[in-house]
């Protein structure tokens, strides 16, 4: 028996730890059992996301009549694809282009044996460039430099990776509301970078440790068991 | 507009930022002056208790920074390293005052400062940096230590300033460290640890400062700057050799169409760090879908699907990129595909494939013409490449 935990489980629980964002443990539970509401914000969150990664699967380039160039973005949660002006796409589409070299949507694994069980530890980065990672952030909120040093997401992937450093990327939308939900009036970007250190590992098994126990003790461990192919 | 630096553009030579923080009365200011020809500017009045004091710029208000800097006076001075004075007096007082008496909008109507406040401080900020890196002078802010909840009940320890300015400072830091007195000694670590935060570029290990009475002391603030310099230039060479590298492997992994091509690029890449193979693999697995290839775990073979009946091998062979796919949904008519069909025929695969493609599209370009027509007029291989031979 072998069980599968994806770094941004584990990260929902320091979250809740470092009362963050007001996260209840009934959120983490939530989490684990992988059920989760998406917004209207967020679908516009991830069409940006998609936009920023230049996914050509996802994004198709336009020329409309009335605004010119436009950005046509699939997103699974909606029915039709989410469109975006060109002054709307250009933080994006600036960023995209200054990091041609970089591969996106990595996945991540490690497997580890800790508090007497086989663990998966997996994840996904947005952009790996040499030995760098970034992820890239979208929403209402300036990058918050103190509560992405807490995070455990950059260190799990800088130990399992052995990157040098790790960046978040911050993409702060500036939204509008409107009847067909948000829209998006522009954009800010803003970047911040924490390195390796000595003991990164020992941070991560303590962060996965302590998730194990909070799921023994919620009687969770079940929603994390590897499932057979 | 924040300038990026793309991973292929060479980074400007490499100044460092360094933060020190800790209790009063740990050493901060007086370490500070063991910089290489420090300038302290002395934002809080605390330096009169620094032992080994060197020259000081006594600050009373943020426009005589902006003063000296617009009238170039720092040029007259001979020092290579600026060290501010606290970094919290600095930002939340000195900058705050000053972005607030220059603009209404930066000032909230408690007399705090607004968010567009904040993002004024930070261009401040980035100007004096600026500043200074293009006289090449490294900057040392020194800052008082203050303690924020943590997990459960612990407690961290970080700068001292507000949220705000922090967000700013931090975004700037290439070492932030740590000092306290730890059995009598003044110790200093630039790990990240559960009671204090921290960022080690350089990766040193905690040690404890030498005795100010002890010769090693009197330079080496101006040692540890230098060493993180050169271990940044040396990252910086690292990180260029190390994308060279990997887009040398995207090429040749955009190359593989066959099974044995999988299974050869894939014994490449086994010995590579986890940052190279993680990522080089996932464009593999993408390859391998978009040339219905597969792997058996249990056997350890790569081998080719079964493909509908009406698919002709040359297009097992030669699938399109998925830009190509995204663009025109049927594959055997866009120009790449052709293209590649064409090239095919002539003997090219592998990485000359990548290639003459490439040479196609520049020739497509510049004649105006399509990628297939381009790649007709490529000539005729005499050989066929190993992966023909072997397909």
């Amino acid at each position: 028996m072998r069980y599968r935990i994806s770094v941004s489980k584990i990260d929902q629980l320091r979250s809740y730890m470092d009362e963050e964002y007001n996260t209840t443990q009934q959120d983490v539970i939530d989490y684990l059992k992988g059920t989760k509401a998406f917004t209207p914000a967020m679908t516009l969150g991830t069409a940006f996301h998609s936009l920023v990664e230049m996914n050509h699967r996802d994004v198709e380039i336009c020329e409309d009549p009335k605004h010119g160039t436009i950005f046509k973005v699939k997103v699974p949660e909606l029915q039709y694809p989410m469109t975006f002006t060109a002054g709307q796409a250009k933080p994006a589409v600036e960023f995209a282009a200054a990091h041609r070299g970089a591969i996106y949507e990595t996945p991540v694994e490690k497997e580890v044996h800790i508090s007497g069980v086989d663990v998966l530890i997996t994840g996904r980065v947005d952009m790996i460039e040499g030995r760098s990672g970034r992820d890239i952030k979208t929403g209402k909120y300036n990058l918050d430099v103190d509560q992405r040093y807490r995070s455990s997401q950059w260190r799990f992937y800088t130990w399992i990776l052995g990157l040098k450093d790790f960046h978040y990327d911050n993409f702060r939308l500036l939204l509008a509301d409107s009847n067909a939900g948000p829209i998006m009036i522009g954009s800010e970007y803003e970047s911040v970078s924490f390195d390796t250190y000595d003991g990164i590992e020992a941070d991560c098994l303590r962060y996965l440790a302590s998730l194990i126990d909070f799921a023994r003790m919620h009687d969770l461990m079940s929603y994390l068991e590897e499932k057979k192919k | 507009m924040i300038k990026i630096t793309t991973p292929q553009e060479p980074l400007p030579p490499v100044n460092a930022v360094f933060i020190f923080y800790g209790p009063p009365g740990v050493g901060k200011s007086s370490f500070g002056f063991t910089a290489h020809k420090p300038l302290l500017l002395d934002f809080d009045g605390g330096v009169e208790r620094a032992v080994g004091r060197k020259d000081v710029a006594k600050i009373n208000l943020y426009d005589e920074i902006e003063d000296m800097m617009e009238k170039d006076q720092f040029a007259s001075l001979d020092f290579k390293t600026v060290i501010i004075d606290t970094g919290g007096a600095f930002l939340d007082k000195f900058a705050a005052e000053y972005v607030m008496r220059k603009d209404f909008k930066n000032k909230k109507g408690d007399g705090s400062l607004s968010l567009s406040g904040y993002g004024a401080i930070g261009v401040l900020f980035q100007r004096l940096v600026d500043y200074f890196m293009k006289k090449k002078i490294d900057i040392v802010i020194i800052c008082h230590g203050v303690e924020k909840e943590g997990a459960g009940d612990t407690l961290r320890i970080r700068p001292k300033m507000t949220g705000g300015s922090y967000n700013v400072m931090m975004g700037f830091a290439t070492m932030v460290g740590y000092m306290e007195m730890i059995n009598g000694k003044c110790t200093l670590n630039f790990n990240p640890t559960d009671s204090h935060v921290g960022k080690n570029s350089a990766e040193f290990a905690p040690f404890a400062l030498p005795h100010y009475t002890d010769p090693a002391y009197s330079n080496l603030l101006a040692e540890l700057i230098q060493k993180t310099k050169d271990k940044l230039n040396a990252h910086s060479v690292e990180q260029a050799a190390t994308l060279e590298l990997i887009t040398e492997l995207t090429r040749t992994v955009a190359a593989c169409s066959m099974p044995a091509d999988f299974a050869s690029f894939a014994s490449k890449i086994v010995s590579h760090p986890e940052y190279i193979k993680a990522p080089i693999g996932k464009l593999m697995k993408d390859r391998m879908a978009e040339c219905n290839v597969t792997f058996d775990r249990t056997s350890g073979q790569y081998s080719s699907k079964a493909v509908p009946a009406t698919t002709t091998d040359s297009e097992k062979v030669d699938s399109p990129s998925p830009e190509s796919r995204a663009e025109n949904p049927d594959n055997s008519q866009t120009p790449e595909h052709k293209a590649r069909l064409i090239l095919t025929e002539k003997g090219y695969s592998g990485d000359e494939m990548v290639t003459m493609l490439q040479q196609c599209r520049d020739l497509a370009e510049l004649e105006k013409t399509t990628l297939d027509k381009a790649a007709s007029s490529c000539p005729v291989k005499k050989a066929p490449s190993k992966a023909k031979a072997k397909a």
